[in-house]
C-alpha cells in the first residue's frame, strides 16, 4: 500500500512529520478524507479534529482551530 | 587628593563592569533562546510562502483585492524594533532605513512594535496608527494575530498603497542587516525574495534547501478566492510573527556583543587607571622619603 508524506507544523512548533496511510481533515464544507497520490489541492481548514491512520493501524489526533492543507507530489502539507 | 579619586574611579568602573558582564550573561542566555525560536518557525513559514507562490503560479493567480496593485496612497510602515536600548546599532540601524524612506518622499504612516519605534514617530513627527510595547520573548500568536488584524483592517481602506515592515534580520550574532519587506498588496515576487532571506548563513538550519516546487494545477476547494480569504491573514500574521523573532534574536544577540564590548573596555580601563593610581602613590611614597632624608641630614649636620 502507497504511503503519503504527512507535515503538520505550527508556527513554534513541528506537530507531525512522517508517513502515514491517510487523513481525514475538517475542510469547509465538510470532512475530507486524503489517501496516497490525491491530486493536488489546495482547502481552507476549519475548527475540528485531524485524524491521522497510520501504517501500523495505529490512530492519532490533533485539534486545531484554522488551518490551510497543500497536497502536491504525494506530499500533504497542513499549517494550522 | 588624586590618590583618592583614582582610587573610587577604579571602584566605579569595576562596578559597571560586573553590571555590563551580568547583562551579557543574560543576552546570552536570551539569545540562545531567541534564536531556537526563530529557527523553529522558520520551516513553517516556508510551507506557507510555498502554497503561496505555488497558489499564484497556478490557474488565475491571485485574484483578491489584498494582491491588486495601488496606483497610488499612503505607506503604511510596520516598524519593528526593541523595547530597550544598550543593544548596540540594531535600533538605529532600522531607524535609519525608515529615515531613508521618507526623505525618498513617501508619505508614511507608521504602526510600531516596540518602545523605540514608538518613541522615533513621536521625535520625528510621524503618525502613529497603532503601537505595541512590552512584547514578550515567547510572542504570542494570539498578540500577532490582532497586530495582523489591525494591519489588514487598516489596508482595507482605500487610503494606503502598500503596506511594508521593516525589521532586523538576523544572519549570524555577528551580523544583523535591516529588511524592508512588503507585506500588502501580495506580490509572488516579493515572497519568493523573502523566502530566499529565510535561511541562516550558517549553523544547523542553514542547509535546508528552499525549492520551489514546479507550479502544479491545483484543485483549489473551494474556490481560489476562498482559499485566499484565509490564507491572507494567515500569511499576514505569519510574516509579522516572523519579524518579530528575528527582531528579538537580533537584539539579543547585539546587546550580548555590546555588553561584552563595554566589559572587555572596563577590564582595560581598570587596568591603565590602576597604573595611574600606583604611579601616584609611589610618587606619594617618594616624596615623603626624600622629605624625611632631608630633616635627617639637616638635623645631623
Amino acid at each position: 500500500m502507497k504511503l503519503l508524506n504527512l507535515t503538520i507544523s505550527r508556527v513554534d512548533l513541528p506537530v507531525f512529520d512522517g508517513e502515514v496511510a491517510s487523513v481525514t481533515v475538517p475542510g469547509m464544507s465538510g470532512e475530507m478524507t486524503i489517501l496516497a497520490n490525491h491530486t493536488s489541492i489546495i482547502s481552507p481548514l476549519k475548527g475540528g479534529t485531524i485524524l491521522i491512520k497510520k501504517e501500523n493501524g495505529e490512530d492519532e489526533s490533533v485539534s486545531i482551530t484554522s488551518g490551510t492543507l497543500e497536497m502536491s507530489d504525494n506530499h500533504a502539507t497542513i499549517l494550522i | 587628593m588624586a590618590l583618592k579619586q583614582v582610587k573610587n574611579k577604579i571602584i566605579a568602573t569595576k562596578k559597571t563592569g560586573q553590571v555590563t558582564k551580568a547583562m551579557e550573561a543574560v543576552s546570552a542566555v536570551k539569545m540562545r533562546k531567541s534564536q531556537e525560536r526563530a529557527f523553529v518557525g522558520r520551516p513553517y513559514v516556508r510551507s506557507a510562502l510555498n502554497i503561496l507562490s505555488r497558489l499564484s503560479a497556478s490557474q488565475d493567480g491571485l485574484s483578491h483585492p489584498f494582491a491588486e496593485v495601488r496606483p497610488e496612497g499612503k505607506h503604511l510602515l510596520v516598524m519593528v524594533t526593541s523595547d530597550k536600548g544598550l543593544a548596540g546599532s540594531v535600533n538605529s540601524a532600522v531607524q535609519k532605513r525608515v529615515d531613508e524612506i521618507i526623505a525618498a518622499g513617501d508619505s508614511v504612516e507608521i504602526l510600531a512594535i516596540g518602545r523605540k519605534a514608538v518613541e522615533y514617530a513621536v521625535r520625528e513627527n510621524v503618525t502613529l496608527v497603532g503601537d505595541y510595547i512590552n512584547v514578550a520573548d515567547g510572542v504570542s500568536l494570539v498578540e500577532v494575530t490582532s497586530m495582523a488584524d489591525k494591519v489588514l483592517s487598516l489596508y482595507e481602506s482605500p487610503k494606503y498603497q502598500k503596506v511594508s515592515i521593516i525589521y532586523q534580520n538576523f544572519l549570524s550574532t555577528f551580523e544583523q542587516v535591516p529588511t524592508l519587506r512588503t507585506v500588502l498588496p501580495l506580490n509572488p515576487d516579493e515572497i519568493k525574495l523573502m523566502m530566499d532571506g529565510i535561511k541562516p548563513k550558517s549553523g544547523k538550519w542553514s542547509e535546508i534547501e528552499n525549492s520551489v516546487g514546479t507550479p502544479t494545477d491545483y484543485l483549489v476547494e473551494p474556490s481560489s478566492e476562498e482559499v485566499l480569504n484565509t490564507l491572507i491573514p494567515q500569511l499576514v500574521a505569519i510574516i509579522i510573527y516572523h519579524a518579530l523573532l528575528e527582531s528579538k534574536a537580533s537584539e539579543h544577540s547585539a546587546r550580548m556583543v555590546a555588553m561584552k564590548n563595554a566589559t572587555d573596555k572596563s577590564k582595560e580601563l581598570i587596568k591603565s587607571l590602576t597604573i595611574k593610581y600606583n604611579k601616584a602613590r609611589q610618587a606619594a611614597i617618594t616624596a615623603e622619603v626624600s622629605e624625611i632624608t632631608a630633616g635627617v641630614e639637616a638635623m645631623g649636620s
